[in-house]
């Protein structure tokens, strides 16, 4: 069977230590597909870049966004910079518009909601898009390590600058093109 | 060049995601033993069964047209281009059960929301 699939998909993806997260985007508040993929086995890049390729032939999305690891806010692993590069590379292979948005733009999307830190951008995001409401993670404490639900709203808040960039989004303030 | 997608569209994965309901869990509400029937239904590998479909609708709500609007226009294609032909044949009709018929098949026209050849994404 060969068939029709909602246009214009946009693919958010955020690398952690352990694996990466995933959400494709309908619309800014139409999220069509999203996951955590762990992956702990030796070589995490080329795992993780299997796995991404794998969710692109899958869903043939219009538009990568990744985060912008060229500021000087980044404090991306070597690893994770590397796995940027190998993202950028695919993306030019498999026909897929890449979009990068840094930490600043993200942290200018939400303040408008008054959100700065990455739980309270989580709790925003799970306030406007129920889909993840039922996903958010319990606040970190400081002697704690991130919890794997955490980069799931990290890839979300990244799509929606993405959306908030090309089109109003709710989240939308001085975000400039 | 641009890949072209070869995918089913389809909602339930989506739908279930929402409410955190797992694939077992969705399976047990619709009446299957097992979760594959739900995997199948969720990765294109199988259309959905007028059972399922409906099941889907009692669960979210969702119409089966919305739900799966993939098998929604391969079927409505299908059934609209027999309208067509019957409308056709009908055309010198003076009959009123002909009559009416024809009024039928307009109405089926008019409700149709894609013609031929939407389905292949260009």
């Amino acid at each position: 069977m060969t068939h029709e699939y909602p246009q214009n998909l946009v693919l958010s993806i955020y690398p952690f230590s352990r694996g990466f997260a995933f959400v494709l985007f309908e619309a800014p508040e139409s999220p069509f597909d999203w996951g955590v993929k762990e992956i702990k086995e030796k070589h995490k890049n080329t795992k993780t870049l299997d796995e991404i390729k794998k969710i692109i032939d899958r869903h043939r999305p219009e538009v990568l966004v990744i985060e912008d690891t060229t500021g000087k806010d980044s404090r991306r692993t070597s690893r994770i910079r590397k796995l940027y590069r190998m993202l950028v590379h695919l993306a030019e292979a498999e026909y897929v518009e890449l979009h990068r948005c840094s930490k600043r733009e993200v942290k200018e999307c939400f303040a408008s909601v008054g959100a700065g830190t990455k739980y309270e951008i989580a709790k925003a995001i799970a306030t406007q898009i129920p889909a993840f409401a039922h996903r958010i993670p319990p606040f970190r404490k400081p002697w704690m390590s991130e919890d794997p639900r955490q980069s799931l709203f990290d890839a979300v808040a990244l799509g929606l600058t993405y959306f908030a960039r090309h089109i109003r989004s709710p989240y939308a303030n001085d975000v400039s093109p | 060049m641009k890949k072209i997608n070869r995918k089913v569209l389809c909602y339930l994965r989506t739908h279930r995601r929402v409410w955190g309901l797992t694939q077992p869990e969705l399976a047990s509400l619709m009446g299957f033993k097992s979760a594959a029937h739900v995997s199948r239904i969720e990765n294109g590998k199988c259309a959905p069964t007028v059972e399922s479909a409906l099941a889907c609708q009692v669960i979210f709500g969702i119409p089966p047209r919305v739900m799966f609007p993939h098998t929604h226009a391969l079927i409505e294609e299908k059934v609209m281009r027999n309208i067509y032909q019957f409308h056709l044949a009908l055309s010198n009709t003076t009959n009123l059960s002909g009559l009416r018929k024809r009024e039928l098949f307009s109405l089926a026209l008019k409700r149709a929301t894609g013609g031929p050849n939407t389905l292949e994404r260009t």
